[in-house]
């Protein structure tokens, strides 16, 4: 019951408290103060790893083993960095060894899955009434054109364009040289659109249309 | 500037990240060349449309499953944080006394037993060959060579040959008799 208390506390409070704070909260032997960092950040690091690995179960697993060796190894975090750029380096650790773990496993399995071992499918239109059909479908291509990447340009793209993290915090968490990770974005925005091709294009013309409608109407 | 040098600078160019004479030079190329053009718009909208992605949420009964585990984690702390508190608390004084005792009580009696041996002879000495030996040894060489004849040798300088390059160990007893032994 006072646990619960402490949550609601700290519900009220949690925007105020920063994680560097809740941490050493936590290294007191609180968990309620590193639930508050696992709420902050879960759909945050689970949307980064269910798009690096392609699959929404690995990803659970992933996001929660990474707030296990964060909560293990709390008292090693060092407030020269930024929490959210170490934890971010936890989970993007976990994920590409889950990917080096599938790539040795597709080449002992002799490449039963497809080349890239997507697990993306397209959504069933017709079970979310709610969402526009077209939308949805555009979303599934890019989706699946952002797993058919080489490794480490979708970690880069997902960190910039999806999660929208500075260049200096990718190259911490990635790390690999500022240049190196610039380079690595530009690359890889250059193989998506080639990789969506027609839809780009049909994406661009509809955006030129709902420019013009806009125009029109004022 | 070519069309690759220009792509280089898509990214920078749309956020913003270059400027003077880099800037100029992608700009003039951009409005020579449609091809760059078109895919810098392209990526412009690519990048818009990530930024826009639908948010993946993880299943509600994530927090649950987490909770417990940290809560088991800290159990496993706790264990462990135990058990040190135990055996550094001072209610076991008891038990570091004894440790401490049966510790003192070993050293002193192994420097006992190495300086006073059982059988008299000093434990201390690193070497193989001990007193005891050399003066069997010697005793036993002399006396091969009291009662053995040598071709021309007087007995005395072979003896004191012999002597000199005592204490010996056994097998090099055993290598200076063997000669004299063969010509028996």
């Amino acid at each position: 019951m006072s646990e619960l208390l402490f949550v609601e506390q700290f519900a009220g409070q949690s925007e105020m408290v920063t994680d560097e704070e809740l941490l050493a909260q936590s290294l007191d032997g609180s968990v309620n103060a590193f639930e508050v960092i696992v709420n902050r950040y879960k759909d945050r690091l689970f949307n980064f790893v269910v798009r690096f690995v392609g699959d929404q179960e690995t990803a659970e697993d992933i996001v929660q083993e990474t707030f296990l060796r964060a909560y293990r190894n709390r008292d090693t975090f060092q407030a020269v960095a930024k929490f959210s750029t170490w934890i971010y380096t936890i989970a993007g650790n976990l994920a590409k060894s889950e990917l080096r773990r599938r790539k040795r496993w597709r080449f002992l399995s002799l490449g039963s899955k497809d080349e890239h071992g997507n697990t993306f499918e397209l959504p069933d239109v017709a079970s979310n009434p709610d969402g526009d059909a077209e939308t949805l479908l555009a979303e599934a291509k890019i989706e699946d054109a952002i797993a058919r990447l080489p490794d480490h340009y979708r970690e880069a793209i997902i960190l910039r364009d999806v999660e929208g993290l500075d260049y200096d915090e990718i190259s911490t968490i990635v790390g690999v040289p500022l240049g190196t990770v610039k380079s690595r974005i530009n690359r890889g925005r250059l193989r998506l659109q080639e990789d969506l091709g027609d839809l780009a294009c049909a994406l661009w013309k509809q955006d030129e249309d709902e420019t013009a409608a806009v125009g029109s109407d004022l | 500037m070519t069309c690759a040098e220009s792509q280089n600078l898509f990214s920078e160019y749309l956020e913003g990240q270059i400027a003077g004479t880099v800037q100029q030079g992608l700009v003039e190329h951009l409005q020579a060349c449609p091809a760059c053009a078109q895919k810098l718009k392209l990526m412009r909208l690519v990048r818009v449309r990530l930024s826009k992605l639908g948010r993946k949420h993880l299943p509600d009964t994530f927090s649950f499953e987490m909770r417990r585990a940290l809560l088991a984690e800290m159990n496993r702390e706790n264990i462990w944080l135990n058990r040190l508190r135990a055996l550094l608390s001072p209610r076991p004084q008891t038990v570091w006394s004894a440790a401490v005792g049966t510790a003192f009580a070993t050293v002193c009696f192994a420097v006992l037993w190495l300086t006073f041996p059982p059988g008299g002879r000093s434990g201390w000495r690193s070497d193989s060959v001990t007193e005891i030996d050399a003066a069997q040894h010697n005793q036993s060489v002399r006396y091969v060579l009291e009662h053995l004849p040598f071709d021309g040798e007087p007995i005395e300088s072979t003896a004191k040959d012999t002597a000199r390059v005592m204490p010996v160990s056994p097998s090099q007893a055993r290598e200076v008799v063997q000669p004299v032994s063969a010509t028996f």
